[in-house]
């Protein structure tokens, strides 16, 4: 297994929407200040920054919402203002925090109305929408008819996303979609948000306010202030090295344990693990050593952690999620399931509960050092 | 939005079981039945306000049968209700669209204005200025209603929560798109309101836009009150009750709601 | 942090932005403008009774239509100047020489008329001069806030207005004339109008807030109440007053004695109840309103207070629902004013006499000058009202109101 911490690099990724030179103005107010930006295909970027920064408004630019005083945005060729709006948008997903879905039309109606404007048969968009609902998690059959009012938060921002997914635009714009639901459930979106992303490869264009956000999902993250851009790199780069003291300031004290919303279990440090399912046997759990040993269910979800500590063996029930993570949890939630279950390594769950590997302390520590 | 007959007290939430549904058919065949069967039939109405008003001894207008009075007093409402909704919705639209935003506060402020005055004064005042004769009743009564139903469009309008037409715009629809999927739904159940309220105020003025030539039930009525026949009156208002009635529970049962 | 702005791009896309209303605004103003002088702006009559004889723009001399071009023009100037004081100005004038040329206009082209014609010949205004009004008032309306600049104007204008008056431009407007042909019995019409109205309100009041409070506190009555508030909402005007004229004949021709009374069929009587019974809508559903939508914490901390039932309504409820009660009344004044019209056509007294006369005559200054009393009734009967409840409003409460 690798320990090298592997994210997907910006080098080689070219950039077909760019905005150069941006600006926007209401009467008076200066909400962009020559913005330049390129937009790196396939990737996640991440425009963060203070309330007032202009992070929306430069979003609402690229699908040509908000319209720019001076300078030009380009998609591929051609420069944005000379297509036409409609056509445009209907070429990107847009999700926003409020979700916008039509009340009167149900979750399949929903989801289906970018497809339905750009003249897809009935068929194809029936099947659209079931493969859609299931890539956020929702059953189709459950869900298909219900109208917005009774989701909750967390279902009705899946549901926004699947509708901006709807025609399978290849730019996906979110206006901090995670923004308006609990901790948990976001933190639940996140994950979702990452495992997708790993499958569609979409170009991203992600607005939040929420720093340990912005370090987990992006490739690219770009930090505004006052409709300026102050520092645009990887988050590896900016958290290793600040330009500003403001990017400092914003990026708070605890930069060194952002670092470990980076990477993520199965990137950098997944591990093989000793399991089975009774006791550890002695050639499992040698004395001594710091290893560690789960003991499986029948279907192979693990229910006991064993490991040696102070010359005695000692056992951790494994109850809850707080004691276990999925491939694509960061080293942060990994150094809290450690923490919370008392054992050298956590174990690594697949979408099923099943166990599928480990990760250690002392390879968290290793990526923290270097 | 004042009208200037302020609407009915919050109502239940009208949740229509399959029961309530069958009772409101039941109840509009009854009150239809009783229209058709009173204004078609002479010696119904001759025996029904003897009853009532044994000292009267004419009971029906001496030139204007009920039925041709009906008949014109409803194609007067309908035909205004239907200019008032047409024109009103279209205005409303057009008031709440970004080109027409700026005439937004004129068409409140002389919704609120026209709606201070009753519509006795209204209908009254079309003489004046409009004439005699069935036009300008007409004319009066689409100017007059087209306010209610005005106005309910534009609040309703205004009611659409910003993120849906956001994210309507967003996901690329055309203005019209924008309005007929995203918008329109959601504001209709308030134009809806409006156009019941509209149908009302102008079957009601109707009657009284008789003195300025309108012809309706409210010739009749009114030459009952001039001939000091209440019998004529009771007739003529029996049957724009009936109508009124009708008028409300058809609406009722196909109002927008969910 | 700099705020950098574009000195020369800002100002046009502020100035922009500002044409675009000046624009739309003069668009709608000249159409209304163009239509009102298709129409005729004023019609003279050789008598009473005989037939109009429609003037239209066309009919009048040279200098009056050059008076009427020159509010629209003025409008269109307004539209195309680009310094925005000045077209600031432009407007405010337009619009009050707007009220301003068509009277006087009248006032020299109406007497030259009618001296040719007769010695009873009388003019009054026509739909074009009515619809050129009109164009002024959208100008008003859609002004967003109404300067010192427009009130001088207005003021002016009524000026200019009240000294033609005095030298007798006006003397042969139809209206005038028919008021003078009133003359007594116009002020007993005015009063007899306003007595009834007063006394119908203060019967629906008496009534009627005595029912809201019971509504409000038993919900037996509730039931009771509200479907058969829906019935009389949903039976339009006359058709009410025709229902109770009905029973109240009924009754007078059972029982002789109530007519003595003045209950019968026909009269003042009947009117006012008919008029109690309409205004008390109004006034049971504001008056509802205002007392159940009073913020429960309030009531609930005056109760944890210590205040008896009798406490918390007087310190409590009573003045915060003292607003809505008043808005109420008011609504049920201004409605009740309007259909007081209709007193007429059961035999009572008021300004319907002359709007009925009229029309029974053909005579449509007749009816104007019915309508006009009304209205200015109305408007007056408002204001007055808007006073009275400001200053009855307990101040604290007068804040939230704005």
């Amino acid at each position: 297994m690798t320990t090298h911490p592997v994210r997907p690099t910006l080098e080689e990724t070219p950039s077909f929407l760019k905005a150069e030179h941006i600006s926007v103005r209401y009467g008076e107010t200066v909400a962009l200040n020559d913005v330049t930006l390129h937009i790196p295909t396939n990737r996640v970027t991440v425009l963060i920054g203070p309330s007032g920064c202009g992070k929306s408004t430069t979003l609402r630019c690229i699908n040509a919402l908000v319209k720019t005083s001076s300078g030009h945005i380009d998609y591929g060729d051609a420069s944005i203002q000379a297509m036409s709006e409609t056509d445009l948008r209907r070429n990107m997903g847009y999700a926003i925090q409020s979700v916008g879905l039509m009340p009167h039309l149900t979750v399949e109606e929903n989801v289906d109305l970018v497809p339905r404007l750009l003249g897809w048969k009935r068929s194809e968009r029936t099947e659209r929408v079931s493969r859609l609902l299931k890539l956020v998690r929702l059953d189709p059959q459950v869900y298909r008819n219900k109208y917005p009012h009774e989701l909750s938060g967390g279902e009705a921002q899946r549901v926004g996303v699947a509708r901006a997914l709807g025609a399978d635009p290849p730019v996906l714009l979110m206006d901090e979609p995670f923004g308006a639901v609990d901790p948990l459930t976001r933190e639940q979106l996140q994950d979702e948000f990452i495992r997708i992303q790993r499958q569609l490869k979409k170009t991203v264009v992600f607005v939040t306010h929420d720093i340990d956000e912005a370090v987990r999902l992006a490739d690219y993250l770009v930090i505004m202030k006052d409709g300026m851009i102050v520092q645009a790199d990887t988050p590896e780069q900016i958290l290793a090295a600040p330009a500003n003291e403001f990017v400092e300031r914003f990026l708070g004290p605890d930069r060194s344990l952002k670092r470990l919303s980076l990477f993520t279990a199965d990137h950098c440090c997944l591990e093989q693990v000793v399991s089975g399912t009774g006791k550890p046997s002695e050639a499992q759990l040698p004395r001594g050593s710091n290893r560690c040993y789960w003991q499986v269910d029948d279907d192979g979800k693990p229910i006991m952690g064993y490991t040696w500590i102070h010359n005695r063996i000692i056992e951790r029930p494994i109850t809850g999620s707080t004691h276990t993570v999925q491939p694509y949890s960061s080293m942060k939630e990994c150094m809290s399931a450690i923490l919370s279950l008392g054992m050298p390594a956590t174990a690594v769950v697949d979408d099923d509960g099943r166990l599928y590997g480990e990760v250690r302390f002392e390879t968290i520590q290793t990526i923290s050092l270097s | 939005m004042k009208p200037s007959r302020p609407s009915a007290f919050p109502e239940k939430p009208s949740v229509t079981t399959r029961r309530d549904f069958a009772g409101r058919w039941i109840v509009l065949v009854l009150i239809a039945a009783a229209l058709v069967l009173y204004i078609s039939s002479e010696q119904v109405q001759r025996t029904l306000l003897s009853l009532i008003f044994p000292s009267e001894n004419q009971f029906t207008h001496t030139r204007k049968t009920i039925l041709q009075m009906t008949g014109a007093h409803i194609s007067l409402t309908l035909g205004a209700t239907l200019l008032s909704t047409v024109v009103g919705i279209v205005i409303g639209i057009a008031v709440t669209r970004n080109a027409g935003k700026d005439f937004q506060q004129l068409v409140l402020r002389l919704n609120s204005f026209i709606q201070t005055f009753p519509p006795s004064a209204v209908i009254i005042l079309a003489f004046p200025v409009l004439g005699f004769g069935w036009k300008p009743a007409l004319l009066a009564l689409f100017l007059y209603s087209l306010f209610p139903i005005l106005g309910n469009t534009v609040v309703g309008f205004q009611s659409v929560s910003p993120a849906v037409i956001d994210s309507a715009k967003g996901m690329g629809m055309t203005w019209f798109q924008q309005l007929w999927i995203a918008e329109f739904p959601q504001a209709l159940p308030m134009i809806f309101t409006g156009i019941r309220h509209s149908y009302i105020l102008n079957l009601g003025t109707a009657a009284i836009a008789a003195v300025i030539g309108g012809e309706g039930l409210g010739t009749i009525i009114i030459s009952g009150l001039t001939l000091r026949n209440s019998a004529l009156v009771l007739s003529g208002t029996i049957v724009i009750s009936l109508l009124a009635f009708l008028g409300e529970q058809l609406f009722h049962m196909a109002s927008p709601g969910r | 942090m700099q705020r950098f702005i574009h000195p020369i791009g800002d100002y046009v896309g502020q100035i922009e932005s500002q044409l675009n209303f000046h624009r739309k605004l003069a668009a709608i103003v000249l159409l209304v403008f163009a239509a009102s002088f298709f129409l005729p702006f004023f019609f003279a009559r050789e008598n009473r009774i005989s037939a109009e004889i429609p003037v239209g723009i066309s009919g009048l001399p040279l200098l009056p239509t050059l008076l009427l071009l020159i509010p629209p023009t003025m409008i269109l100037l307004y539209a195309l100047v680009r310094t925005p004081k000045a077209s600031e100005r432009l407007l405010s004038l337009g619009a009050a020489l707007g009220l301003l040329a068509p009277l006087v206009v009248l006032a020299y082209v109406g007497p030259q008329m009618v001296s040719t014609i007769g010695p009873f010949a009388r003019y009054s205004p026509g739909s074009g001069m009515y619809l050129y009004m009109t164009s002024v008032a959208i100008v008003y309306l859609m002004k967003v806030r109404i300067g010192i600049g427009d009130y001088i104007g207005l003021t002016v204008a009524l000026a200019v207005v009240v000294v033609l008056g005095y030298r007798g431009s006006f003397d042969r407007l139809g209206i005038l004339l028919e008021a003078r042909n009133f003359g007594t019995r116009l002020s007993r019409e005015i009063t007899a109008h306003i007595r009834i109205t007063g006394i119908s309100i203060g019967i629906s009041v008496l009534v009627g807030l005595p029912i809201a409070l019971a509504t409000y506190q038993s919900r037996r009555i509730r039931k009771l109440v509200f479907p058969l508030l829906n019935v009389l909402q949903t039976i339009p005007g006359i058709a009410l007053f025709g229902l109770l004229i009905a029973p109240l004949a009924a009754l007078s021709q059972a029982f002789p004695q109530l007519r003595e009374w003045g209950i019968k069929g026909i009269g003042n009587t009947p009117a006012i109840i008919a008029l109690s019974m309409y205004a008390i809508y109004p006034i049971i559903r504001y008056s509802f309103t205002a007392i159940s939508s009073i913020d429960t914490s309030v009531v609930l901390a005056a109760q944890g207070m210590g205040m008896s039932s009798g406490q918390v309504w007087r310190i409590v409820r009573f003045p915060l629902a003292t607003p809505g009660i008043l808005h109420g009344i008011r609504v049920a004044l201004v409605q009740t004013i309007g259909n007081a019209t209709l007193a007429k056509l059961i035999g009572g007294d008021g300004l319907g006499v002359l709007v009925f006369e009229g029309l029974g005559q053909a005579s449509v200054d007749m009816v104007l000058l019915g309508m006009l009393l009304i209205i200015v009734l109305t408007v007056v009967a408002d204001r007055i009202f808007q006073i009275l409840i400001t200053v009855l409003t307990p101040v604290s409460l007068r804040r939230e109101r704005a």
